[in-house]
């Protein structure tokens, strides 16, 4: 293992759209604010451990689902 | 939920603000001065007047604690990148205003400016630390 760190892509916009939830309505489902989902979903921000499962569950998804390994770097979901 | 808005920040009473807690700050700094120049007080009363704005910057230290105990994970790291940043130009700056006091140059240099320059390099940090999060 050459120890760098491997950007994480996310589907967080397209599950929130899917439910028609605002950024703000998801932030306050996750108690964040509109600003970290914001980053999560341009992927500028990877969300810590408790956060992802905070997400899972609301989603009612597993992580793996939601979050997985972005090896070409732009950390945005497709 | 949790008290907390659509921002994900903790609601606070106004007089628990960190923006409350340094206009305090600063207007007890301005008041402090004011009464070591035209009142010259002496003794006691000298010390007093002279540590006049230390209890409202204590406050505000409390104040800016608590409230970043009430942001949410992101922001915790905008808050500490920035404090990072900032310690870091701190540093710098001071050793360049040392060797400029001592060529001669910045004579006009005093302790004030420091946390001055240290509130500006925080404010700078930030903005900059927040908007590469945007």
């Amino acid at each position: 293992m050459d120890g760098v760190a491997v950007p994480v892509r996310n589907r967080l916009r397209v599950l929130r759209a899917e439910r028609g939830w605002s950024q703000g309505g998801l932030a306050a489902r996750l108690g964040v604010s509109r600003q970290t989902v914001n980053a999560i979903e341009t992927g500028k921000y990877d969300p810590s451990l408790p956060l992802a499962f905070r997400i899972a569950a609301t989603f009612a998804l597993p992580i793996e689902s939601i979050f997985h390994p972005d090896p070409d770097g732009d950390g945005v979901g497709r | 939920m949790n008290g907390m808005d659509c921002q994900g920040v903790r609601r606070m009473p106004w007089y628990l603000h960190p923006y409350f807690a340094a206009f305090l700050s600063g207007g007890a700094a301005i008041v402090s001065s004011l009464i070591l120049k035209r009142a010259d007080p002496h003794g006691a009363a000298r010390v007093a007047a002279a540590l006049l704005a230390v209890p409202p910057t204590a406050f505000l230290a409390w104040t800016f604690a608590r409230w970043i105990r009430g942001l949410d994970e992101m922001q915790h790291r905008i808050v500490f990148e920035a404090v990072a940043v900032a310690f870091v130009l701190s540093i710098v700056g001071a050793v360049a205003m040392e060797g400029l006091q001592k060529a001669g140059i910045a004579t006009g240099f005093e302790w004030e400016h420091a946390w001055e320059g240290m509130v500006f390099f925080y404010a700078a940090a930030y903005t900059w630390t927040a908007w590469r999060y945007r």
